[in-house]
Parts: C-alpha cells; sequence; structure tokens
C-alpha cells in the first residue's frame, strides 16, 4: 500500500506545486540582472522555475517529499504515508 | 494528524482505480512554446518581415525601404542638416515608430507582457534609438570611436545607474527578444553556402572552447576552491556556452540553489560588460582581420546580445562591419549556442544518477536538448535558405544594382533597429547596485576560466583557423 501510495503521489510533480512558481516576470523579478544579457520568456528556460519551499530553481519535471498541490490542498507524500501507516497496517 | 486531513487523504487517492484518474505527469509546455516563448515570436516577426520586403520588392514597392529608414547614414555635419533630414521624413518615423509598436507590443501582449508598461516604455527606447543612430550618423563620430554599439551602451548603463527608471520600464527592454529578432532578420542576408563552407569549424572551435572552458571552471570551482558542484556547473556553463541563458538552462536541469543562479548573473553580467570594450579594443590594437575578430568575441564573449555589440563595434571600426558579424555568428549563434540542450541534459543525468540518487523524481528525458534549444537559430537557418534560393536566381550585377539596394539594404537596416533596441536594453536593464554579491571564490573561479577562454579563442581564432575566418565578409 505504501509503495502505491507513493507511485501515486509520484504522479504529480513541481508544476503543480503550490511552491513552484514558473511565471516569467516573476522570475525576472526574482533575478536581477538576469534579462540583462537573457530572459525568462526564452526558449531555453523551458518552464523551469522557483521553488520557494526549498530555495531552488528545477524543473517542473522534478519531483519532492513535500509536494503540496497548488490547489486541491492536497498532501505531501511524507503526510500521506503517515497517515495511511496509522490507518492500514505495514505492508 | 487531524481528523479534516486524514480525511482529505482518503478523499485524494485511497484505490487503484483512483490513481488512473490522477493527473498525467506534466511534460513540456508543449503547443503553447509557440506563442509564449520569445525565440518563436522572433522567427515570425523576422521571417514576416522577410517575406513583406519580399513581396514588396517583387511589386516594385518601396514601401519597406522607406519604413527602413534610419539616420545611421547620413554623414551629418551640421546640425541644420540633421534635423532637415528629420524634418522632411518625420511621417516615415512616426509610421515606422507605429509599425514596431504593433508588432513588438502585441506579440509581448501575448506573452503576458503588460501593454500599459510596454507602450511609454518602447516609446523612451525609440526615442533613445533615434538618438544613437544620429551619433552614428554623424561624420566624425569615426574619428572619436564612437560606434552607435557601444555609445548605445554607455548611454544605457549611464540612465540606468544615475537616473531612478522606474522598474516597470523594463518592460519594453526586451534584450533577447530584440536580439533573437535581428538574428532572424541577419540570416536573410546571410549566404547558407557560408553556414555550410564554415560551420563545421565554428561547430569544431566551439566544442573545443566549450569543452576546455566548462570543464576549467568546473575543476577550479570544485577541486581547488571546494565549491558545490551545482554552482561549478551553473557558472561553468554561463562562462563557455551561453552566459546568462546556460547558466539559467543548467541551474534548472541540476535543481541549483537561487544562490547559485544569483551568483552566476552577477558574474556573467560583470564580464561580458567588461568584454563588450575589450575584445573590440585588443583587436584594433592588434589589428586584427574582422573576420578573425568576430571569430574570437564569438568565441570568448558570453552572450549574444554582448557579442553583437562587440562585434558590430569592431567591425565598424575596422570599416568591414559585415564580415565581423558573420564570423560572430558563425562561432556564437551556430557553434557555441547549439550546445545549450546538450550541456543542459549531460548535467541533469550526472546530477540524477550520481550527486542526488535518492531523490531524483522523473529521470531526464533527452528530449530536454530540444526543449531548451534556442529555437529562434531555426528562423536564421530558415531565413538564410529561403533568401539565398530567392537571390541565387538574379546574376552578380543585378544582385548588386537591384537585390542588394532594393531588399536586402532595407533588411540590413530593419535588423540594425532591433540590434539598437537590444543595445539600448542591455545599459538599460543593467543597475549594479542590484547585482548579487557573487563571493570571491566563484569570482575567481570563473575568472580563470574567462582567462583560458580568451586566449584559448585568440589562438584559434587567429593561428589555428584563421585562414577560415579571414575569408568572410568579401
Amino acid at each position: 500500500m505504501k509503495r502505491l501510495l507513493y507511485s501515486i503521489t509520484m504522479l504529480y510533480s513541481c508544476s503543480d506545486c503550490r511552491y513552484f512558481s514558473d511565471d516569467p516576470a516573476e522570475i525576472e523579478d526574482a533575478f536581477p540582472g538576469l534579462n540583462s544579457l537573457s530572459s525568462a520568456y526564452a526558449s531555453v528556460r523551458s518552464n523551469a522555475g522557483v521553488c520557494s519551499r526549498h530555495g531552488l530553481f528545477i524543473s517542473p519535471r522534478k519531483q519532492c517529499a513535500d509536494f503540496e498541490h497548488s490547489t486541491a490542498g492536497l498532501q505531501s507524500r511524507v503526510d500521506i504515508e503517515d497517515s495511511q501507516s496509522s490507518l492500514m497496517p505495514r505492508l | 494528524m487531524a481528523e479534516k486531513d486524514k480525511k482529505s487523504v482518503t478523499d485524494y487517492c485511497e484505490t487503484k482505480e483512483c490513481a488512473a484518474e490522477a493527473p498525467p505527469k506534466p511534460t513540456h509546455m508543449g503547443w503553447k512554446e509557440l506563442y509564449l516563448k520569445e525565440d518563436w515570436w522572433a522567427i515570425y516577426l523576422g521571417i514576416g518581415i522577410v517575406v513583406v520586403s519580399l513581396i514588396a520588392f517583387l511589386n516594385g514597392s518601396t514601401v519597406v525601404k522607406s519604413l527602413a529608414i534610419n539616420p545611421g547614414g547620413l554623414k551629418w555635419s551640421s546640425i541644420d542638416q540633421l534635423f532637415g533630414h528629420f524634418g522632411s521624413n518625420l511621417h516615415l518615423y512616426v509610421l515606422q515608430f507605429f509599425s514596431w509598436l504593433v508588432i513588438f507590443g502585441v506579440s509581448t501582449r501575448i506573452m503576458g507582457i503588460k501593454t500599459s508598461e510596454f507602450v511609454p516604455s518602447f516609446l523612451f527606447l525609440y526615442v533613445l534609438s533615434i538618438i544613437m543612430f544620429s551619433i552614428g550618423g554623424w561624420v566624425d563620430a569615426p574619428k572619436y570611436n564612437l560606434e552607435p554599439p557601444l555609445v548605445a551602451l554607455l548611454t544605457g548603463l549611464l540612465i540606468a545607474n544615475v537616473v531612478p527608471l522606474p522598474k516597470w520600464l523594463d518592460s519594453g527592454f526586451r534584450v533577447e527578444y530584440f536580439i533573437k529578432t535581428g538574428i532572424v532578420l541577419l540570416g536573410a542576408t546571410f549566404p547558407i553556402t557560408l553556414v555550410l563552407s564554415a560551420g563545421p569549424v565554428a561547430l569544431f572551435q566551439a566544442t573545443v572552447i566549450s569543452l576546455v572552458t566548462c570543464l576549467t571552471i568546473y575543476f577550479v570551482a570544485t577541486k581547488i576552491f571546494g565549491l558545490d558542484k551545482r554552482l561549478a556547473a551553473v557558472i561553468g556553463t554561463g562562462g563557455a556556452v551561453c552566459g546568462v541563458s546556460g547558466s539559467m538552462a543548467i541551474a534548472s536541469a541540476v535543481g541549483a540553489k537561487k544562490e547559485h543562479l544569483y551568483t552566476s548573473v552577477t558574474l556573467v553580467v560583470v564580464w561580458a560588460l567588461i568584454m563588450i570594450f575589450f575584445l573590440p579594443f585588443a583587436s584594433k590594437a592588434l589589428n586584427l582581420n574582422p573576420g578573425i575578430a568576430g571569430a574570437w568575441v564569438g568565441t570568448s564573449e558570453f552572450a549574444d546580445a554582448a557579442g553583437f555589440a562587440a562585434a558590430s563595434a569592431y567591425g565598424r571600426m575596422a570599416g568591414n562591419e559585415n564580415a565581423a558579424i558573420q564570423g560572430f555568428t558563425l562561432m556564437k549563434v551556430i557553434g557555441r549556442d547549439m550546445w545549450i540542450g546538450i550541456w543542459s541534459f549531460i548535467f541533469a543525468l550526472i546530477a540524477c544518477l550520481k550527486w542526488e540518487k535518492e531523490e531524483c523524481g522523473t529521470r531526464p528525458s533527452p528530449m530536454e536538448i530540444w526543449w531548451r534549444f534556442p529555437k529562434f537559430v531555426i528562423g536564421f537557418f530558415v531565413a538564410s535558405l529561403f533568401m539565398t534560393a530567392i537571390t541565387s536566381g538574379y546574376s552578380t550585377p543585378d544582385f548588386n544594382t537591384v537585390v542588394k539596394p532594393g531588399l536586402i539594404m532595407p533588411i540590413v537596416s530593419l535588423r540594425t533597429w532591433a540590434f539598437i533596441f537590444c543595445f539600448l536594453s542591455i545599459g538599460l536593464t543593467t543597475r549594479f547596485k542590484e547585482l548579487k554579491a557573487a563571493g570571491m571564490k566563484p569570482f575567481l573561479a570563473f575568472t580563470i576560466g574567462v582567462l583560458v577562454n580568451v586566449a584559448l579563442g585568440f589562438t584559434l581564432s587567429v593561428y589555428v583557423f584563421g585562414n577560415y575566418w579571414m575569408g568572410l565578409g568579401k
């Protein structure tokens, strides 16, 4: 069960996470000087963005244990595992 | 855990059936890239301008030629002469301003930039550009090295760092968008045969320089200064491949800290600005052939925008801007920029398989190479192929007397406008006090890489492949 829950949570990635922002205007504000010789609207950025939880500049395809859904209030992988472990016997 | 939280967990997914309903793994931004990224817009605008110019040319219309007006070639010697030019052509400048405003304004709006901020900002930029062209058109400008790219850059820097301009004005100072549009337009005046003949040399030289510079910075940073591997990768590719754009791509590929990108942005911006002035004047002191100097600039400058400023400035000093720009384009745009996606994928793999085995998440996809590919390069090739095919039907005398003044020169003038917008924007967006401190160790590691790059770039451009670069611009 734990493995199943893990794999389900891992269907989500940073792009769905409330801590992740790939808004180009916000990125240019966050990195002073970035627009002097580059641009957040460029193809090379792809849709990478800032993770405010860990202070990282990352690909939206990354995944981590602190995931929290941006809209539905879904729980992080750790929370899910913790709650399930208290509800069900370990597999 | 609270009862409410437990409910949300079970609501979320408790069964295998529910798993199937979960959203799919996100992939790339897909088709949205076609209207949300400036690379594609640069292609649409550049190719669009070329096609419209061609249609006008074939129909005997001079509308594009009139709209491509600029005072850069006036060679005026009195203010009256300059004002007389503006007085008699005011309607053309007004029409030109609105044409630029519409094509850049609409496209930036679609990308998400506020029109209410873009319009006043672009008006300011356009007026400044007119002044820069006018300075360049002064008959004595070459005597005082008043090259428009350098004057535009210095003027922008002075304004940005002395006058407290509101930050929202940056909405119209789209450095990358302007330079990419200019590069696509440059493709229309760049024979594809030249790309095919000199391209392999450029690719080889770029490969050597990219590998050596990146590995130098990486190993100095990690082995000598003990810096974080991610930081080393970010500044390494910033110095070796494509400046801030390269750093941004690698930072996201390896999951770098925000501080790593701050550091790289500062290092690249400061060194790129130094190189914009150092490379042209060093080339002048060494009396380098403009094609060779262009290749050197292409090897040793960090960003396309900065490199075009340096190459264009030296080309004008040496009396053959075309050769310097061709050398730079072959080396930087065709040679080095191509590497961005490949470096991203390689570093993403290393980060996933070596640095973060336990929490890698999705394994990097080879599609990274395409996702991060600087798409405007495609526009450059398409424009080059298209115009080479069109003009190949003309004899050399016809080309020089009919095609060149009627079709090629208007496109060159519009390209120069895009470049001047870009050079001014570099200065106007560079506020030194806003740049974050880089730290001594990253600065030293990057500087060692720069020194290796400049020396190796000079050796390759002058002694190893000098014969190839010398033939450019003829």
